[in-house]
């Protein structure tokens, strides 16, 4: 998939090449970007991010959520910039949601697994920045727009995540069971990522870039994670097998949502 | 500064004239720091035991940038025969002060109006206006004596401290008008004491006294043209060609004495006043001997003519055909082989053409911003071309202009300024509707009848004849004397028959030709019809889809800073010092493409770059005139011929200005205004405009992008 970017980056970029000025006549910018944005909604999670420490809601801490970026810019012409950038973030799920387990021996109802699972993103993005009427790329404000794919991986500990099966019968005793499917699992989805900065040029070498992105359809997406924040409703209640692959996107949605950004960007070229 | 000794070889003005140019080395003034020289100055300031100090240096910073910014217009005239003269007569007075002569720097200013300005570091400009008005060598030592003292006796300094406190004081009761007359007040009698004390300086040398009062006569009258000269129709007429008396008035209005005016809200007294004071000084003195020239009189002849001559291209500069035309007119007289008059009436008669069409308009800061005047606000003879110009009607007007340009360019058949302005008016004949058939006699009696001779002569002209043939047969076949004409209709009678130039160049449908634009052959930009093809695309801020800039000339790049919280708004020193660094970041962004720019910046040249300052004060008059007018896009500008000069030596046609306004509100909101235009000097039309705002301040990387930018966009019109 990176290398399809690439690849499609550059063919735009050639063909775009001859209506470009740069800033001074440099068009390429290579940078890290650092994305932050208040844990307001299912940022539930006692483990470390990256930078920083994650709280807890049980605990009622203010946290923020860290994303760390690394990103090629392209302007191809004096209004458009062809972007790629790779975001990263690590976090956890501490659990909150209700599970039901239930087989011939033990069974468990409406019960929350304890503890908290991590989750590893990363997500690529191929957008667009369209520069105002009177600033050149890559200077000056724009918005941005593009698709997002967002890979996750999640992994939990069986001795920190597990919930009490309680016997069906007097031959058992109640039990501990941690069995949440493999130990690691991959997701993949899309999203349509928009935003809006402002970049500055230092020294005619460094681009200061800051501005604000959201991820369309966490937004969305977003308005029934309030509605269902207590997730109560035992119909929709996960098995264990299947528990963290109906949570994680609340979490990874609480990540994408919005973010404000800075970026440091050296024009290479 | 002047060269002591320094000889120029004479212009022959009986042949033709060669407007002013500054040549030798520059003086200090156009080479030096400004910044070091404000810095010095206010530092000399403080170590002095003077008073008002802070506003002392205020005035130091902003008059040595309004001296700077009127050598570097491109209007002073630098070891020049003119300002040669001018120190010549600055010696002769101050023959016995050495030291106050070597104090001062005199300098001829290209400016029709009658005026002279003394600065408080011995800095004084003379306007060619004054100079052309002047009758006498003793006159112009006079006013030079009067400049003089207000050098010696630090008059501008102390005029502008006055108006600082005045300004400063507290006004309870006081009305605007009050303020005014206070300040008018004070300037009076600095005027007041640089008469007497300039006369006590006249009065040393051997110059006659009575000149000193003839000077206020020349100022009283300088609305009037520098000779009282009868206008005579017969300039314009021929064997063939007679203006109706009709179109003339039998009596011109008498010139009105205003010398007595209420001076109240004026700086200077009123001229009764200031000759009856010198008046008063002369009366029991003994004026035996005394001369009214010192030097000599031809050379006293000489320059005025030099400046009379030059007067008439800055009337053209400033749009104001009549008197140009009636200046030329009067000089005419005296040199009635003289090209340059002949091409100073030609375009003078062209512009009232285009003037009379409707094609000139004047913009809100032009001095003839309501149009030419009403004849019955011109006094004494000049009111005969004013009436002239209201009574004929515009295809008369134009008739009469080709007449006289059409004969005056085979008088002078090399001359190409001459042949352009006559083609030119062939064109403007397009647009009145006239073709040669209007110029075949015709009987009034039968006018229905000739509309239709019209078109059957129209008809009859297969192509197979001439045009001349044409004429030829139908002044045949009709009875010579049975046909009352109209007055014009022998004008070009000789012409049709004998010149095939003319008849070839002349229109012969009469049929109005919409698409003729300024009818200035060379300046035709339009060219036939190709909506077939695929119109090239637009480039960034270039008006034009046809223009290909691979060249331009950069003119003066231009930066201010405004900061309206503080005391002084203009930033005058850190404004110069943005302006140099732009000059640099232009250059810079021009060179990272590889694109060819030359720049022309009198901030940036040294003592041996006379010739570029001469160039930028060719393109400065350019844009003076082209900018007189609200739309003169594509029309002609009038005033110089050496713009082709120009073109050619620095091998483009276009001219880059761009500049940097950053201005700061006194609640300190920031906005920053960035421009660029390209301006094509042969087509007489702005290629490139981009003018644009943004929120803040003037950070460097909005500078740099947007020149970038700008320049890049320059080459892409190459593609």
């Amino acid at each position: 998939m990176i290398k399809h970017i690439i690849i499609l980056l550059f063919i735009t970029s050639s063909y775009m090449f001859a209506q470009s000025s740069g800033y001074m006549g440099k068009r390429l910018l290579l940078g890290y970007g650092f994305n932050t944005s208040p844990a307001i909604f299912g940022a539930t999670s006692n483990n470390e991010t990256l930078i920083g420490t994650g709280g807890s809601a049980t605990t009622g801490s203010f946290v923020f959520n860290t994303i760390h970026e690394g990103f090629l810019e392209y302007a191809a012409s004096s209004k458009w910039m062809v972007c790629f950038s790779a975001r990263y973030y690590k976090t956890a799920y501490d659990n909150g949601k209700y599970l039901n387990y239930y087989d011939n021996n033990y069974s468990a109802n409406y019960l929350k697994p304890s503890g908290f699972y991590n989750i590893r993103g990363l997500t690529y993005s191929l957008y667009f920045k369209y520069y105002g009427s009177r600033y050149v790329a890559p200077w000056g404000r724009y918005v941005m727009f593009g698709p997002t794919i967002n890979t996750v991986k999640t992994s939990y500990d069986s001795k920190v995540m597990n919930f009490q099966a309680n016997s069906n019968n007097y031959y058992y005793a109640d039990t501990l069971m941690s069995n949440f499917g493999t130990k690691e699992q991959s997701f993949t989805g899309v999203n349509l990522m928009l935003g809006y900065g402002r970049s500055r040029i230092i020294a005619n070498r460094v681009v200061i870039d800051y501005g604000f992105n959201l991820q369309l359809f966490s937004v969305f997406a977003g308005v029934f994670d309030v509605l269902l924040d207590g997730e109560d409703f035992s119909s929709q209640n996960p098995t264990n097998l299947n528990y963290i692959e109906k949570t994680y996107r609340k979490r990874v949605r609480g990540i994408n949502r919005f973010n404000v950004f800075l970026k440091v960007g050296f024009l290479l070229f | 500064m002047f060269v002591a000794g320094q000889t120029f070889s004479q212009q022959n003005l009986k042949e033709n004239f060669t407007p002013l140019k500054s040549s030798g080395t520059l003086p200090d003034i156009f080479t030096q720091n400004i910044r070091n020289v404000i810095k010095d100055d206010i530092s000399d300031l403080y170590k002095k035991k003077e008073t008002d100090k802070s506003i002392k240096q205020t005035y130091l910073t902003e008059t040595n940038y309004e001296i700077q910014k009127i050598v570097k217009s491109g209007n002073t005239l630098v070891n020049d025969e003119i300002t040669a003269y001018l120190n010549k007569l600055a010696d002769v007075i101050l023959k016995d002060n050495q030291p106050l002569r070597k104090q001062l720097h005199i300098y001829t200013l290209k400016s029709p109006v009658v005026n002279a300005y003394s600065y408080d570091k011995g800095y004084i400009f003379i306007d060619i206006g004054l100079i052309a008005q002047a009758e006498t060598e003793a006159q112009l030592a006079y006013i030079l004596c009067h400049e003089i003292t207000h050098y010696t006796k630090k008059h501008h300094i102390n005029g502008y401290v006055k108006n600082k406190k005045i300004d400063n004081q507290n006004y309870t009761g006081k009305s605007n008008n009050d303020i005014v007359i206070e300040k008018c007040q004070y300037s009076k009698e600095l005027e007041s004491e640089a008469d007497l004390e300039g006369f006590k300086l006249f009065e040393q040398t051997n110059y006659n006294f009575k000149q000193a009062e003839k000077a206020f006569d020349v100022l009283q009258y300088a609305h009037l043209p520098f000779e009282l000269v009868e206008f005579k129709k017969s300039f314009f007429e021929t064997e063939y060609y007679k203006i109706p008396d009709s179109y003339l008035l039998k009596e011109v209005s008498s010139i009105r004495n205003n010398s007595n005016e209420d001076d109240t809200k004026l700086t200077h007294p009123n001229t009764a006043k200031r000759k009856q004071a010198i008046i008063d000084l002369t009366a029991n003195r003994n004026n035996a001997g005394k001369v009214n020239f010192i030097l000599d009189k031809a050379q006293f002849e000489y320059v005025r003519d030099l400046s009379r001559f030059e007067l008439c291209r800055l009337y053209l500069k400033n749009r104001d055909y009549p008197n140009a035309l009636y200046a030329a007119y009067i000089l005419s007289n005296k040199y009635p082989d003289n090209q340059y008059l002949a091409e100073i009436i030609s375009k003078s008669l062209y512009g009232i053409t285009l003037y009379g069409m409707g094609k000139i308009s004047y913009d809100h800061d032009s001095h003839l911003e309501n149009g030419f005047p009403e004849y019955k606000d011109v006094e004494s003879y000049p009111q005969q071309l004013y009436y002239l110009m209201n009574k004929m009607p515009n295809n008369e007007w134009t008739m009469m202009s080709l007449n006289y340009v059409y004969r005056n360019h085979k008088k002078y058949p090399n001359n190409k300024v001459l042949n352009r302005y006559s083609d030119s008016l062939f064109k403007l004949v397009n647009q009145v509707s006239w073709g040669i058939i209007d110029f075949v006699r015709i009987n009034k009696k039968e006018q229905p009848a000739v509309t239709e001779t019209k078109k059957d002569s129209t008809v009859v002209n297969d192509g197979t004849s001439s045009k001349t043939d044409l004429i030829a047969t139908i002044q045949k076949e009709n009875n010579f004397k049975k046909y009352d004409t109209a007055y014009y209709k022998e004008m070009y009678v000789d012409l049709f028959m004998t010149d095939k130039e003319f008849s070839g160049k002349f229109p012969s449908t009469g049929v109005v030709d919409n698409d003729a634009t300024s009818g200035f052959s060379d300046y035709s930009l339009k060219k036939g019809n190709s909506s077939k093809k695929k119109k090239p695309k637009k480039v960034g801020a270039f008006v034009s889809t046809e223009a290909k800039v691979n060249k331009v000339l950069l003119l003066e790049p231009f930066y201010l800073k405004i900061d309206e919280s503080q005391k002084e708004e203009f930033s005058y020193l850190s404004s110069d010092e943005k302006q140099e660094k732009y000059a640099i970041t232009v250059n810079d962004c021009a060179q990272r493409q590889k694109f060819e720019l030359v720049t022309l910046d009198p901030d940036i040249i040294n003592a041996n770059d006379v010739d570029k300052m001469n160039d930028y004060a060719v393109i400065n008059d350019w844009f003076a005139e082209k900018f007189d007018s609200d739309h003169s896009d594509g029309y002609p500008i009038l005033n110089t011929n050496d713009i082709e000069n120009i073109i050619s030596k620095y091998n483009t046609q276009y001219v880059f200005k761009t500049g940097i306004v950053n201005y700061k509100s006194k609640s300190g909101r920031k906005r920053t205004y960035y421009y660029a235009f390209v301006y094509d000097l042969k087509l007489n039309e702005i290629i490139y405009k981009k003018q644009e705002s943004f929120k803040g301040k003037d950070s460097r990387d909005l500078i740099n992008a947007k020149v970038y930018q700008t320049i890049y966009e320059f080459k892409q019109s190459n593609k």
